[in-house]
């Protein structure tokens, strides 16, 4: 098969054991060493913590509401609206500001979606083994070659758009490229000598699967849904963007730098240029922390 | 070498069947179907509406359904655009297909000249400022979507300096200079992600080979460092670059649709645009099927590449 040699992701039995047990640090002895020791990754920590908080408390936070003519359409960023208003006088941080709720719910509800579909089949594919993970591990490669894009608009055009669809889908494809990360984790994890012994008590698969695989590859899997967000927000910014996404009145990040508006952006750049900084940093900030975790979490993971 | 080129064909067929079905699945799988959504949004009438599901090979049960549409690929016929009525296998190939491919082209290639040689300095010189700024340029290029960078380019410069590439697409034989202009700016945004990808790559396969004995070896005999570099450690280095980079084109063409549509070249991108806004459905699903079967003909000539470049690979 075309597997490349650079694919066989490594294999997690961390030192840290997540899932309890043994003497694990508390939690918050773990966060200031994670803090002490990747400052940037903490300092993206604190971001995403902000773009969630901002979602959540959207309108107390934002000074207008995101459909109100809140001033003069078209102006540049000044003491009562600091970044500017649009053609329509809409007040462009508010906007923002609610904006960031498409951009969480979609975010963490694809990169949710696809870690669970992505453990279950990785982790039963990998641990059944046989044939029955050859199949599986055929129909992960073909689904890996789909574009993606591609795709979520033919899905679009089929079913028509909307948030749950944008998560659906976007999950949906995420998750095999996911499983396949997982799927190499518990292959590993399948043949350690505790998996034997606990064969030898006749341990039920479930149990094994439950009690014994799954925390061993938590660290892998925590990595990988924290790089699935970034990648997810970057997705849902295109789609909005291309008009397919998010559906207006609903402000999102993408959608404030769509096409149709880009006449006026020749006139007012601030409204090109504040969308697209929210969207780099959340997403720079979610990379920031998946690559911090994986650093702390489990090294052998550093080239997949 | 030609049995496994005739075995890697034979391999390449269950991967495009089972891709398409994927294909396949994921469009039909979710409740609510292309006509009720067309008849929503659109003047047809109720009269029109077997007649639509027939001509859209959606009237049967989806056995049947899927029937149609795997023979619709068998034939290479994808039926007619609802909107211009032209065979949507010809446009594809005859105006559509060149451009893109022109387009993916020269993105694969700056990403490649850009990313490949940056990821070896920053790993000949790990820690070093140059490193850092690889990396932090690597890692901020990948977070920052290129449909903010191509709209930037489009509309700070106007702002400024009342510039703005040119619109309305020329063919190189019309207008060699515009021509050129309207595919390098969009080629040169979307090679930045790829290159990004292939910096981080290189660096990291980069620093694993320098630490191999054989490496200490070379420099041992005296030969000099950027012999060693090129000749001993990138050719070790690369295969896996070659790797990511197949994986990489797969989503360069999903982004011709941003980027065509950005720029209004008329590619396949575009027309995807085109279909999905107008619901014109032969056509999203030509370009699917296309762009699918695409896909996986450039990772099938990265796997065979990979055994032309490594004789050490054996299947």
């Amino acid at each position: 098969m075309g597997v490349s040699p650079a694919a066989p992701a490594q294999l997690p039995v961390g030192d840290l054991d997540l899932a309890g047990g043994r003497r694990t640090p508390g939690a918050g002895v773990w966060i200031w060493h994670f803090m002490a020791s990747k400052p940037l990754g903490a300092l993206s920590a604190a971001i995403i913590l902000a773009v969630i908080l901002t979602a959540i408390f959207a309108s107390l936070i934002a000074p207008y509401s995101y459909t109100e003519k809140a001033g003069l359409a078209l102006k540049g960023p000044s003491a009562s609206h600091i970044m500017g208003t649009d053609k329509f006088g809409r007040d462009q941080f508010s906007r923002i500001i609610y904006g960031s709720r498409s951009t969480v719910k979609v975010g963490l509800g694809a990169a949710a979606l696809a870690t669970i579909v992505a453990v279950a089949v990785g982790v039963t594919s990998g641990f059944i083994g046989g044939l029955f993970d050859s199949i599986v591990q055929r129909i992960v490669e073909a689904l890996m070659s789909l574009p993606w894009m591609v795709v979520v608009l033919a899905v679009m055009t089929f079913i028509g758009s909307g948030t749950s669809t944008v998560i659906l889908v976007l999950g949906l494809l995420a998750a095999p490229t996911m499983s396949r990360v997982i799927h190499g984790a518990t292959l590993s994890v399948r043949e350690m000598a505790y998996i034997e012994a606990g064969r030898a008590i006749s341990a039920s698969p479930a149990r094994l699967i439950v009690r014994h695989v799954l925390p061993n590859i938590l660290a892998p899997i925590i990595v990988m849904g924290t790089l699935a967000v970034g990648n997810a927000i970057l997705a849902e910014a295109a789609l909005s963007f291309l008009g397919f996404g998010i559906t207006p009145p609903t402000p999102s990040w993408g959608q404030e730098l769509s096409g149709s508006g880009r006449q006026f952006m020749q006139v007012a750049p601030w409204l090109a240029i504040f969308p697209g900084l929210a969207i780099s940093i959340t997403v720079f900030s979610f990379n920031m922390l998946g690559d911090a975790l994986r650093d702390v979490l489990d090294p052998r993971l550093r080239n997949a | 070498m030609q049995q496994y080129l005739l075995r890697r064909i034979v391999l390449l067929l269950p991967t495009l069947f089972l891709a398409l079905t994927a294909a396949f699945v994921l469009i039909r799988m979710i409740p609510g179907d292309a006509v009720t959504v067309l008849m929503d949004n659109s003047q047809y009438s109720k009269k029109d509406y077997t007649d639509l599901r027939q001509q859209l090979g959606i009237d049967g049960s989806i056995p049947v359904q899927y029937g149609t549409f795997m023979e619709s690929i068998v034939r290479g016929d994808f039926g007619k655009s609802i909107w211009t009525g032209q065979p949507v296998m010809r446009e594809l190939i005859t105006s559509r297909l060149p451009i893109t491919l022109e387009l993916t082209f020269f993105a694969t290639l700056i990403g490649m000249v850009i990313g490949v040689p940056a990821g070896v300095i920053a790993a000949t010189k790990q820690d070093s400022p140059i490193d850092y700024a690889v990396r932090v340029v690597s890692i901020g290029a990948l977070a920052t979507p290129g449909f903010w960078i191509a709209t930037l380019v489009l509309v700070l410069p106007s702002y400024w300096w009342h510039w703005a590439p040119p619109f309305g697409y020329k063919s190189f034989v019309q207008e060699p200079w515009t021509h050129i202009q309207q595919i390098m700016i969009p080629a040169l945004i979307m090679s930045l992600a790829l290159a990004a990808a292939l910096m981080r790559m290189t660096r990291s396969m980069m620093l694993e080979v320098l630490r191999q004995d054989f490496i200490r070896t070379a420099r041992a005999k005296g030969l000099q460092s950027r012999v060693v570099v090129v000749r001993h450690c990138l050719r070790n280095a690369l295969l896996p670059v070659v790797s990511i980079t197949g994986v990489q084109v797969a989503i360069l063409l999903g982004g011709t649709v941003i980027y065509e549509t950005i720029f209004s070249l008329p590619g396949v991108g575009s027309y995807l645009y085109e279909g999905v806004s107008r619901r014109d459905y032969p056509v999203v699903q030509g370009v699917t099927i296309m762009l699918t079967v695409g896909v996986i003909l450039v990772n099938f000539v990265v796997d065979v590449s990979y055994r032309l470049l490594d004789p050490r690979v054996r299947y």
